[in-house]
């Protein structure tokens, strides 16, 4: 019980560090997620006995990493559609010291290939969520003036690169670990308000709820059909339809 | 501001992007601190601590080889 309090303050702390991040200043919210990542890596070093703990504290400092990394990395310097791709290596290079750390690999994290038209049928479900998601928040296209070459590069990076990694983070390690330490329900709500909580930048309740909801989504099939590829394809997928697709169609 | 939860850029974020490089590059030099004087200890919790900030610190310094090959390049 009392581990669970403290994984719920951890969860409290990393909301409170992307509202500062969101509302007041980037850079104190850089030093927020800094004092959580340090924090986390501390007491998962001290729990090192107690491994399902341990390794969640472990993986939930993925959390505060992912905002520090997007935000100290010189974007500005590259152009626009290789951003995503250029955030992405470095989460993914911890991912995988953090799965080396764990001693799990990627098959452990749900990185396996089967049931091509069940991961097919899961993949799917990405075009309603991005067009939910598009008429939630309509972003502005990313697209605009690309050359074609250009444009799948952005798709890839969209596509690939921010469904995988972030999937492999939250359902792949994060939301193993938190199974493991407090069982299916906690686990499954416990990573989907994490991730929640790093779409506060939208500044959308209503986004939050919905975001929720897909994480609960893709944390319940990640748990059932016991790997990632699906809902990496899934989240992908959304993310091509909210910033490409959705505003180039543009059907209100 | 175009957001995916790895991606976070707003105006506010690029325009300080030098200070959050700079507030980076102090976190991956306390951390490459830590992690010598903990590999210097026996004990095994401060063992795994040192292999635990590796975490931190891999992607902190592809972070900042990116910010140093940049500033290279603007003196070139």
């Amino acid at each position: 019980m009392g581990e669970l309090r403290v994984f719920t303050a951890y969860i409290i702390f990393i909301v409170a560090a992307e509202v500062v991040t969101s509302f007041l200043d980037p850079g104190y919210g850089l030093l927020f997620h800094s004092l959580i990542l340090i924090s986390l890596l501390v007491l998962s070093s001290l729990k090192h006995g107690e491994n399902p703990v341990s390794r969640l504290y472990l993986s939930l400092s993925l959390a505060p990493l992912i905002r520090i990394i997007s935000l100290a990395i010189p974007l500005n310097h590259f152009p626009s559609y290789a951003w995503y791709i250029v955030v992405n290596v470095p989460i993914l290079v911890a991912s995988v010291a953090m799965m080396r750390v764990q001693g799990i690999g990627f098959k452990d994290a749900g990185v396996v290939f089967r049931k091509p038209l069940e991961v097919a049928a899961i993949a799917l479900t990405g075009i309603p969520f991005g067009f939910i998601d598009y008429f939630i928040l309509r972003p502005e296209p990313l697209d605009i003036g690309l050359s074609f070459w250009n444009l799948v590069f952005l798709a890839l990076g969209l596509g690939l690169s921010t469904g995988f990694v972030e999937e492999l983070v939250f359902r792949g390690i994060m939301q193993r670990d938190a199974v493991e330490a407090f069982g299916e329900r906690r686990g499954l709500i416990g990573v989907a308000l994490v991730f929640a909580a790093l779409h506060i930048g939208w500044l959308s309740i209503l986004d939050l709820v919905f975001v929720f909801s897909v994480g609960l989504f893709y944390g319940f099939m990640t748990l059932k059909k016991g790997n990632i590829i699906g809902v990496s394809l899934s989240h992908g997928i959304t993310n091509v339809v909210l910033f490409m697709v959705a505003p180039a169609v543009n059907l209100i | 501001m175009i957001s995916t939860v790895t991606t976070t850029i707003t105006v506010a974020t690029l325009s300080a992007g030098a200070m959050l490089g700079a507030m980076s590059t102090v976190l991956l030099i306390f951390l490459l601190a830590s992690k010598e004087m903990v590999d210097a200890d026996t004990r095994q919790s401060l063992r795994m601590l040192g292999r635990t900030l590796n975490i931190g610190i891999l992607p902190l310094l592809i972070s900042f080889a990116l910010t140093v090959s940049f500033k290279i390049l603007e003196v070139l």
